[in-house]
């Protein structure tokens, strides 16, 4: 009793930590933002100091991630824990809670990378410092060129968890605007616009990206370019349904007779209603864009050094197996729990939205 | 009541897991089915007719429902509902048969009509090779089917909705049941075919007195096909008697209200005088009397307990209206 | 059970072959498309596309004749004519890294990739139903949350990091085992006998049929419990019941029966990852199919090659999708063949 008031009081100064209480999804993750926000802060506040007292650009980004995290948590801690039903549905989900706690953590290791990576991911020890198995100083080991591997996952963080974010945004756009057009125009547009479709999912995803890859260079954007050019075609499908469902409802109609265009009836009609499908596209999206990605680094047509990704880690690992097993293992894990966590998140907000499938 | 019946019903209730805990949709009820006698079922969609029928059978859902303790389910003595799965088993088919209510998705798509039906009668005798052919070909003649053979190769899509209830007619009279059980067995069914299918159950009763329990929501289809006739509400047996006396001069306010809601053929454009309310949703059962909220003619007591069934001019009714006592 | 033997309903053998001659039809655009769209990557690349041909091993004169072949100096749209003729006759060029024509070297590796992908597909499905539909029928069990578990992470791993993890456990702590961790064959697979020879092969194609199809079994179990879970529901199941059949053969004859059949068309969604996959597998397992091939051919920039094999990946999915869809009209009655 006496604990929960004190928590209760703690309240006022981190809002929204006696939520542990309440139990659920919107309960846990307020609570776990604050906890591990501030030990973050506490650890590493040597660190923090050598940034203030020596700002260089790295340093800056994660300080400033690191406030803005702050003002996020704090702005949802004090935003009321009334939970919609779907939402409320999604919390009793408890893989899907799970899932996106593991996101959280993810993402802000991914952009605290700076200030939670001991090491610089890129500095290069070629004494005893090689191939050194994980130990207290390096908690996942050395490389071959002696650079820390914990460092360098958790910067591979960034580069995975960008690419497919933003691999997945380009996708989304080209899906909606090619499944609309498919769906307002109809005829041979639609036919031909859909048979495009089938013929890029009659692709393999992975040999339309190493085709590409091998014609162009590879580089940053256009991984994520291609990776958006070949993931549109569930969006699309998507949409186009929506389109011709609504299309000849009423109030599009009405809407139509009033003079507003097919963009004000696709952002005000069409997409509201497409939306939560799309955004489980577009979680379970991410997976299979981290995991392409991933492959492709693999085989060394994918980021180029000396940007790590967690792809070309393994890559780098992987012809000394046996020697030094923790090159390979760790990105390897660190890839199957970040796509888990998009799968969870995305089998729970399919699940919360139809309930005929929950569990 | 003094000899056993085939079938004794006593006190039966079922509660379903719901959202929020647990709900009864079937609520102690009692009613006996005598050997070769029609009994009927009649209630709104919700009261309760299918869940009764299906724990008669132990086929309810499992996980998401269960069987009161102090319900007892007897067949001609022997209880049940504490019987082996194997005894259940053999009950089922061999015992009591049952025809669904859903006769579009009663049968297994990818299986040929003839092959559900033999598998019927394997399940209860030894038949084989062309003796089971015969079997299934005479069961198939039995229920109307007029080619049984083409019915026996084809696949449940390409029958008609009656000719797929006759072939689940035909599959519930495979093991040779004494009791079938019909859950709105016609509902579905456009009326001719409706008309011909209670023919079908009525010629079986009188040519084999085999007993059927039939479940319906339609008081023409309980008056054309049975003797005896229970009437149920919310999850409870509110009236009970002779067909013609339930639906001729009910003595129920609920039973009252639904004759009253028929339409009557001899008089067109008589306004429907229809109960006014809505059956209460399974959970939220008022307390004392479940009709009372809708009834015009309720008392203080009725909101208080549940009536009894009281004996009234020709039939039983859970009423107190009918209680003589001083309230 | 006796009525299966005496069919009437089947469609006559025109009909059959009607139906399969028009979605042999529908499959020729599809086809169009794949060969457009490497046509139009190998335009949009930079530099003229003669010059990706060009290849310092080759003499100038072979290069000229190469050019004429392919049409290179020709009006673009002539040039996309003569590069469709190309595809369909399965004059794929010459492969400069392998010195043969491109399709002697696809002849050689095709084979191995449809071994292993066929293995996989057959651990993906087989194993893949098996587990889904006894989680299933098991539903809510521990053993069910268990495996619910293990086949979303076993979903969400890459596959070719499964293969590398495979290679450490089979070199160290399950070294024992013997497994092979690389190639297709033995040094000495030639002078075994025909039984040693079988063996020989199937033990190097143990790891990387698991590798490739591990993840995807994972997939298949995941849709086939909800698949089977929404079959167990159906009336005809309670009616299965309801006859006084045994539990067994309600589950098997009537519930997964009908699970399965949606299985069928899954295979359409699980071959073209198979294949993506078969390519970084047979790299990790130096398997010596298409998929590697391929990326050889890449490393070379032996562009005839790479643009043959990738048409042909497009060409076994598309195939493989038709044989799903005939499999499909074929298992469940209710297809009609127009
Ligand atoms: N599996 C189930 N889980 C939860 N509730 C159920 C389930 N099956 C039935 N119910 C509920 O039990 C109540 C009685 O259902 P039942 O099917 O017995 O009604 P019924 O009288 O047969 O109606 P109908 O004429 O529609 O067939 C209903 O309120 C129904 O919603
Ligand atoms: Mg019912």
């Amino acid at each position: 009793m006496t604990e929960r008031s004190g928590i209760r009081r703690l309240d006022r100064v981190l809002p929204g930590l006696s939520r542990v209480y309440a139990g659920g999804a919107s309960g846990a993750i307020v609570p776990l933002a604050w906890v591990s926000l501030l030990a973050v802060a506490a650890w590493k506040r040597q660190r923090i100091a050598q940034i203030i007292a020596a700002p260089e650009a790295d340093g800056i980004v994660a300080l400033v991630t690191m406030v803005v995290l702050l003002g996020i948590t704090w702005f949802f801690g004090n935003r009321s824990s009334r939970v919609a039903p779907a939402e409320g549905r999604f919390g009793r989900h408890r893989g899907a809670v799970l899932g996106l706690g593991l996101l959280v953590l993810l993402a802000g290791a991914a952009l605290l990378a700076p200030l939670l990576a001991p090491f610089d991911p890129n500095a290069i020890d070629l004494g005893a410092g090689r191939l050194l198995p994980p130990s207290a100083a390096h908690w996942l080991g050395t490389d071959e060129l002696g650079r820390d591997l914990l460092s360098r996952t958790l910067y591979g963080a960034r580069i995975s968890l960008l690419i497919g974010v933003l691999a997945v945004a380009i996708a989304v756009t080209v899906g909606t605007a090619i499944g609309a057009i498919a769906g307002y125009a109809g005829g041979w547009l639609d036919t031909l616009l859909m048979r495009t479709v089938d013929l890029f999912l009659s692709l393999p995803r992975l040999v339309l990206l190493i085709t590409a890859m091998a014609l162009f260079r590879p580089s940053l954007p256009l991984i994520v370019l291609l990776l958006g050019l070949t993931g549109w075609m569930g969006v699309s499908r998507l949409v186009r349904g929506q389109v011709l469902s609504v299309r000849e409802r009423e109030y599009i109609q009405a809407a139509r007779a009033l003079g507003f265009g097919p963009s004000r009836i696709l952002g005000r009609h069409i997409l509201p209603n497409v939306a939560t499908p799309i955004i489980v596209a577009a979680t379970l999206g991410i997976g299979n864009a981290i995991l392409a990605e991933a492959a492709l680094s693999y085989l060394g047509l994918g980021v180029q050094p000396p940007i790590a990704s967690w792809g070309s880690i393994i890559q780098s690992g992987a012809d000394r197996l046996t020697d030094a097993w923790w090159i390979t293992t760790f990105p390897g894990l660190a890839i199957a729990f970040t796509v888990m966590s998009f799968n969870l998140v995305g089998d729970g907000l399919r699940d919360s939205l139809d309930p005929r499938r929950g569990e | 009541m003094t000899e056993s019946a085939l079938l004794e019903v006593r006190d039966l209730a079922v509660a379903f897991r719901t959202g929020s805990g647990e709900a009864r949709a079937v609520d102690g009820i009692s009613f006996d089915v005598g050997a070769g006698e029609s009994l009927g079922l009649l209630g709104e969609s919700g009261c309760g007719k299918s869940t009764t029928a299906l724990s008669i059978l132990q086929l309810l859902p499992r996980g998401a429902s269960r069987v009161e303790v102090g319900s007892s389910i007897r067949l001609e003595g022997e209880e049940l509902l504490t019987s082996s799965p194997a005894r259940m088993r053999e009950v089922r088919g061999g015992e009591i048969g049952i025809v669904f209510q859903e006769p579009m998705t009663s049968l297994n798509p990818v299986l040929r009509a003839g092959d559900q039906v033999a598998e019927a009668v394997r399940a209860h005798s030894p038949l084989d090779g062309a003796r089971l052919r015969q079997r299934v070909e005479s069961l198939l003649e039995q229920v109307g089917l007029t080619e049984p053979m083409e019915v026996a190769r084809a696949w449940p899509h390409q029958l008609s909705g009656g000719m797929r209830q006759r072939v689940m007619i035909a599959m519930a009279l495979a093991g040779e049941p004494r009791l079938l059980i019909a859950d709105e067995a016609t509902s579905a069914l456009d009326v001719t075919v409706q008309a011909a299918i209670l023919d079908l159950l009525d010629d079986l009763r009188r040519e084999r007195g085999l007993a059927l329990l039939v479940i319906t929501h339609d008081p023409a289809v309980a008056r054309r096909v049975t003797n005896r006739l229970v009437v149920m509400y919310a999850g409870r047996i509110v009236e009970e008697g002779e067909t013609d006396a339930v639906l001729d001069s009910p003595a129920h306010p609920y039973t009252i209200g639904l004759m009253q809601s028929i339409p009557d053929p001899e008089r067109p454009g008589t306004r429907l005088a229809s109960i006014p309310g809505t059956v209460p949703s399974l959970g939220d059962w008022p307390p004392g009397c479940r009709f009372h909220p809708r009834c015009a003619r309720s008392q203080a007591r009725c909101s208080e307990r549940y009536p009894p069934m009281l004996d009234g001019h020709s039939t039983r009714a859970a009423c107190w209206l009918l209680d003589e006592s001083p309230s | 059970m006796g009525f299966r033997l005496q069919l009437v309903a089947r469609p006559g053998v025109t009909t059959l072959i009607r139906y399969v001659g028009s979605r042999l039809l529908q499959a020729i655009p599809l086809l169009i498309g794949v060969v457009t769209l490497i046509f139009v990557l190998l335009h949009l690349a930079p530099g003229d596309p003669t010059s990706l041909w060009f290849h310092p091993d080759i003499p100038p004169e072979v290069m000229e004749r190469m050019r004429e072949s392919m049409g290179l100096d020709l009006p673009l749209h002539q040039q996309y004519l003569h590069w469709l003729k190309s595809f369909f006759t399965g004059d794929f060029g010459y492969s400069y890294s392998h010195f043969r024509p491109v399709s002697a070297v696809i002849g050689d590796a095709l084979p191995a990739t449809l071994l292993l992908g066929g293995a996989a597909l057959l651990v993906a499905f087989g194993v893949g139903s098996a587990v889904g539909a006894w989680q299933a029928v098991r539903r809510g069990s521990p053993t069910d949350s268990f495996l619910t578990v293990v086949t979303l992470f076993l979903y969400s791993m890459p596959g070719f990091w499964l293969g590398l993890m495979l290679i450490l456990a089979a070199s160290t702590w399950l070294a024992w085992l013997g497994l092979p961790v690389s190639g297709m064959t033995s040094v000495d697979h030639a002078s075994l006998g025909p039984l040693g020879r079988m063996s020989d092969l199937a033990g190097h194609l143990v790891l990387p049929t698991v590798a490739l199809g591990l993840g995807s079994a994972a997939g298949v179990a995941r849709f086939m419990r909800g698949e089977m879970l929404e079959a167990i529901g159906q009336d005809y199941v309670r009616t299965a019941r309801a006859k006084g059949l045994p539990e067994g053969v309600v589950i098997r004859r009537h519930a997964l029966r009908n699970a399965l059949l949606p299985m069928v068309s899954l295979l359409g969604l699980y071959l073209p990852i198979l294949f993506g996959g078969a390519v970084v597998i047979e790299v990790v397992f130096s398997w010596p199919g298409m998929g590697r091939t391929m990326y050889d051919a890449v490393l070379a920039r032996d562009y005839p090659l790479v643009m043959a094999t990738s048409f042909l990946f497009g060409l076994l999915v598309i195939a493989g999708n038709l044989l799903a869809d005939l499999l499909y009209a074929f298992v469940d009655p209710r297809v009609r063949y127009d």
